[in-house]
């Protein structure tokens, strides 16, 4: 099958249609990102629910040539009231969080609206009709092209082109691209950015609706169409630089071209080859192609800032008092209780490394799960290929994921804010396409079964003693660093980067070894966990597992020591009890975590530790 | 907060006291623990919840086993193994079930047999058709209701050599399959059929997308560009439907024959409508056509208490309560090696007659039906349909028990 001229044309050809629609999607993505700072993961349920109206009302428009095309306009335009409604409810009231916080806001609002869509239009995938007249193919050199495809591209020529008119043609552009670049300025010069804000949010909701109803001739409209656009549509955002109108144009051909010959060349790699591009041009492009410098205040160390103090006298007797209480907890509870406490204790190790890498440490990462994943499948590697025993396979583990974050952190602490995150990310999408698409190593999505402790361990009082012991002692070794100069040295360079490099402090190879530690605990919580379920599988690296740890700290607070421990504690006992008795789990767990952003954006040990403990300055 | 938890609390409530309405009390239940892909991409385990829900209600009205009311409980997964593993963790250890059942991804089937198998806790397949869930990660305390790929493959590749004879030996042959377990599993063993039944095939291309997520135009043109005389698709839903629309546009289909097992499952025929492809070789099950006596009765009592159709696996869901039943009354009790004990020797009572498991894997003799797709009175359907059972396409028992060594 040599390479005739056609087939890369074809092919070609059918990379820029799906470029057309990645860019249509990406495109109001960015624009809202450019002034709002929002990275908005519902960008992706505003994608689906365009597809799911216009279905609704293609039903009741007909498929005819003014039905048709009148259904997807009236969708993308219900998707636009939509976002404004977003907007003005929920998103004017967490301008003033810090970014990671925003985006998991906006996560939590994506898993509301899963389940609003699921009631709505029922769990079943709905096939809409082929567009009138597009529903052909022409001939190109001898080989069929869809007439459809064509339109898509043709379709985003003009929507690039008015883009380009509203933005430098017309007095809101101005107004806008003012905004991007100094959002400050704009407010002192008597803007009410406020209108402005939601006006770009209706404009990139509509793109978002409109790119979604698009799908209709193409695919069958399903519950599954807002995460599988999302990632996507940021991998195009961050490759091409964050509010970038023309880097969104070039990534978004970019991608959908490496998709179209990645699958066509090398199809067995074709997910990983999405996420190392993503990588390179992050590390050789730290802003993305087209991106700026963000002049804005870094994202981590929003998060957390000041001072923080070794527990008081009660505290610390608190403490003891729940570590007896722990160790006695096999003799009143049954295997149960058991294995949620040792889930529990996994969970809150894990959550308590994250805290450390992003709270003292200052690194506003979002790919943690890639050290969680790497100790785990070091676990059931080790374990299948060279049947090593359990207590090397959880010293090992530890061990891999310092060699992974040795490697990618380093690229990491060279870069920062959004960027930083993203960049971390790409690292740990990476690695979960790896673990998915590697299937004679890694099992693919199977993951890899019959990883079980060894015989001493595997009754479940024995382990959780295991699981009490490790954890344990991780924790307090974590919480013991932040007191020690090193721990003092990282967060001098998190409060006042240039004064501790004026000192003397080697901000980035502090920052190293910050998430080499990290790390390590990551890594030694995965292993852990791989013994815990006796298997390993490819969502311990993906973005729900960032997620889940993320969301813990959260619930507790980010600038205390204690919060990603209470936060485990409520996260894990919340997720079990609501996705065992709740049909609508997502929603509620959606709009608890909003709750969370918009009222206790400290964090429940923060908000306790305001109103009862005087914080020493 | 305040709402959210009044909320909770009263799904708690609804959750807690509706199994206890609808079992008539008569002494302590028996617990099946139950694990499905979850409401979110329910249409397929819609059926099958149904089924089993009114196959316990009929043994409990009929008194039960042994006076104990039969007790479902449902967890979901989300097709994600790791929960799979943690919902049955908590069904075990938590709710105390006696057995487990499942309708759920191939992935998450293996790894809630291989949890049963290390917990002792006897397990029923449902609806994986990956026959790795039999065989090479097959155990003594998984069994399977479902239908499976070698059976598919056997059947299918008769059919292919009765329509084409000759015509298919020699030829190039190009796989499409999602890359999780049911993608790798079913086309593992068709080729593997392929070679022993003759055909000669030469395999000149492979996609493996990721489930849901098929780039259908690359994917169709990197196809076309290899020229298969045979495609051989395991695609479903979404990507089935995306693959039909691309491939029918750019001629992928075109004088070529199309193998595709899933493609006239009911399910599909719902979601295809008149655009169901046509001369596909596939299995499925002409819900309207097949006239069993047993079947037509249980058709009556199932339409008469919900108002969807009878999908793919709503049968399973049916039978796999039965051979329970069976099980626990063989058993005479709830400890869950004498019910393993039980599974292995009962024959149990389903619509198409008696069915039991085969000792050597423990897969049941279910019926299945192949033909090929069409469309009939402007709705997609199976055409040329005649019924198969999974007893007649098995391979030797010194093979399977080859691949159940490896077994963990």
């Amino acid at each position: 099958m040599g390479w005739r001229l056609s087939f890369f044309l074809i092919q070609f050809l059918t990379g820029l249609s799906s470029a057309a629609v990645l860019f249509l999607v990406a495109s109001g993505l960015s624009l809202i990102f450019g002034v709002t700072r929002i990275l908005n993961f519902a960008h992706g349920s505003l994608y689906m629910l365009g597809a799911f109206i216009s279905y609704t009302l293609v039903q009741h428009l007909g498929d005819g040539v003014l039905g048709f095309w009148g259904s997807l306009l009236l969708a993308s335009c219900a998707t636009a009231a939509i976002g404004t409604i977003i907007e003005i409810l929920i998103l004017r009231r967490i301008y003033h969080v810090p970014e990671l916080f925003q985006l998991l806001a906006t996560f939590a609002l994506l898993l509301v609206f899963q389940d609003i869509t699921l009631h709505i239009w029922g769990p079943e995938d709905l096939l809409g009709p082929q567009a009138p007249s597009l529903s052909g193919s022409i001939e190109i050199l001898g080989e069929a092209f869809p007439t459809y495809d064509l339109f898509l591209i043709g379709l985003a020529g003009v929507v690039i082109t008015g883009l380009y008119l509203l933005l430098f043609k017309t007095r809101w552009g101005v107004l806008l691209r003012a905004a991007t670049e100094d959002r400050e300025m704009l407010a002192n010069l008597g803007v009410n950015q406020k209108w402005l804000f939601t006006s770009v949010f209706a404009l990139g909701s509509f793109l978002a609706g409109l790119g979604g109803a698009l799908q209709l001739p193409r695919e069958s409209v399903s519950l599954s169409m807002d995460m599988n656009v999302i990632i996507d549509v940021f991998v195009v955002i961050v490759i091409g630089g964050l509010g970038s109108l023309r880097g969104t144009v070039l990534s978004a051909i970019i991608v959908g071209l490496v998709r179209a010959f990645g699958i066509l060349i090398f199809p067995e790699i074709t997910l990983v080859l999405l996420f190392l591009i993503m990588a390179i041009v992050l590390i050789f492009k730290p802003h993305g192609l087209f991106g700026k410098a963000e002049d804005s205040v870094i994202a981590s160390s929003q998060l957390a800032s000041g001072a923080l103090c070794p527990a008081p006298k009660w505290g610390r007797t608190l403490a003891v008092v729940i570590a007896a209480g722990l160790l006695t907890l096999p003799l009143f509870v049954g295997d149960y209780g058991l294995v949620l406490t040792s889930e529990i204790m996994i969970w809150a190790l894990f959550a308590v490394s994250l805290h450390f890498i992003m709270s003292p440490g200052g690194v506003g990462v979002f790919g943690h799960a890639l050290y969680f994943g790497l100790g785990a499948y070091a676990t059931a590697l080790l374990t299948k290929y060279l049947a090593v025993t359990m207590p090397v396979a959880l010293l090992a583990s530890p061990l891999a994921a310092i060699l992974g974050a040795v490697l990618f952190g380093w690229f990491c602490v060279r870069s920062q804010g959004m960027y930083l995150a993203m960049l971390t990310f790409a690292f740990a999408q990476m690695v979960w396409a790896v673990a998915f698409q590697w299937y004679d190593v890694t099992g693919g999505d199977n993951g890899m079964l019959g990883i079980w402790p060894a015989e001493w361990a595997s009754n479940k009082t024995a382990f959780y003693y295991m699981t009490y012991a490790l954890c344990g002692a991780g924790i307090l070794l974590l919480r013991s660093f932040i007191f020690t100069p090193f721990g003092y040295a990282l967060r001098a360079v998190r409060d006042q980067s240039k004064r501790a490099e004026a000192l003397g402090l080697n901000a980035m190879r502090l920052q190293w070894i910050g998430m080499g530690v990290a790390g390590a605990f990551a890594g030694l919580a995965g292993s852990l966990f791989a013994y815990s379920k006796g298997s390993v599988f490819p969502t311990s690296l993906d973005i729900h597992t960032t997620l889940n740890a993320f969301v813990m700290v959260m619930i507790g607070g980010f600038n205390t020591l204690t919060g990603p421990l209470v936060g485990s504690v409520i996260y894990i006992m919340l997720e079990t009890e609501i996705s065992r008795v709740s049909e609508v789990w997502r929603l509620l767990l959606g709009s608890i975590i909003l709750a969370i952003v918009i009222f206790f954006p400290q964090g429940l040990v923060g908000a306790f530790n305001k109103r009862f403990i005087k914080v020493k300055e | 907060m305040k709402q959210i938890s009044a909320l909770l609390l009263g799904l708690s409530l609804i959750a807690l006291t509706s199994p206890a309405l609808a079992a008539p009390a008569t002494g302590e239940p028996i617990k099946i623990g139950e694990i499905n892909v979850g409401a979110k991409y329910g249409s397929m385990v819609l059926g099958y919840k149904n089924a089993s829900q009114m196959a316990v209600d009929e043994i409990n009205a009929a008194g039960g086993i042994n006076g104990r009311p039969l007790q479902l409980i449902h967890r979901d997964s989300n097709i994600d193994p790791a929960t799979a593993v943690k919902a049955t963790e908590d069904l075990v250890t938590r709710e105390k079930v006696h057995i487990l059942m499942n309708c759920d991804s191939s992935s998450d089937t293996l790894a809630v047999a291989n949890w049963a198998a290390q917990n002792k806790i006897p397990f029923i397949n449902a609806c994986s058709e990956a026959d790795s869930s039999i065989w090479e990660g097959g155990n003594t305390y998984t069994f399977r209701t479902s239908q499976g790929g070698y059976m598919w493959a056997s059947a299918i590749l008769n059919e292919a050599q009765k329509l084409y004879g000759d015509k298919i030996i020699g030829k190039k042959w190009a796989i499409v399959a999602p890359s999780f377990e049911f993608g790798q599993s079913v086309a593992k063993m068709t080729k593997m059929l392929a070679e022993q039944r003759g055909l000669k095939p030469e395999w000149v291309v492979e996609q493996w997308p990721e489930l849901g997520k098929l780039e259908a135009g690359a994917t169709v043109v990197a196809l076309k560009r290899a020229q298969p005389d045979i495609i051989f698709n395991l695609l479903w839903d979404a990507d089935l439907v995306k693959f039909v629309r691309e491939g029918n546009k750019r001629g992928l289909f075109k004088d070529r024959i199309v193998i595709a097992p899933p493609v006239a499952v009911p399910d599909h025929v719902d979601l295809l409508g008149t655009e169901m492809p046509s001369g596909w070789l596939s299995v499925g099950f002409p819900v309207n056509e097949v006239q069993d006596e047993g079947y037509l009765k249980f058709k009556k009592a199932y339409e008469a208490k919900h108002k969807d159709p009878i999908k793919f696996y709503t049968l399973t869901g049916y039978n796999s309560i039965q051979a329970i039943a069976a099980a626990l009354r063989q058993a005479g009790s709830t400890d869950p090696e004498k019910i393993r004990a039980a599974l292995e020797m009962v024959s149990y009572d389903t619509p198409f007659g008696k069915q039991s498991f085969r000792k050597i894997d423990h897969q049941a003799n279910v019926p299945f039906w192949v033909g090929v797709s069409g469309v009939k009175d402007g709705k997609g359907t199976l055409l040329n349909w005649h019924q198969e059972n999974a007893a007649d396409h098995a391979p030797t028992d010194a093979w399977i028990m080859e691949q159940r060594k490896t077994a963990p």
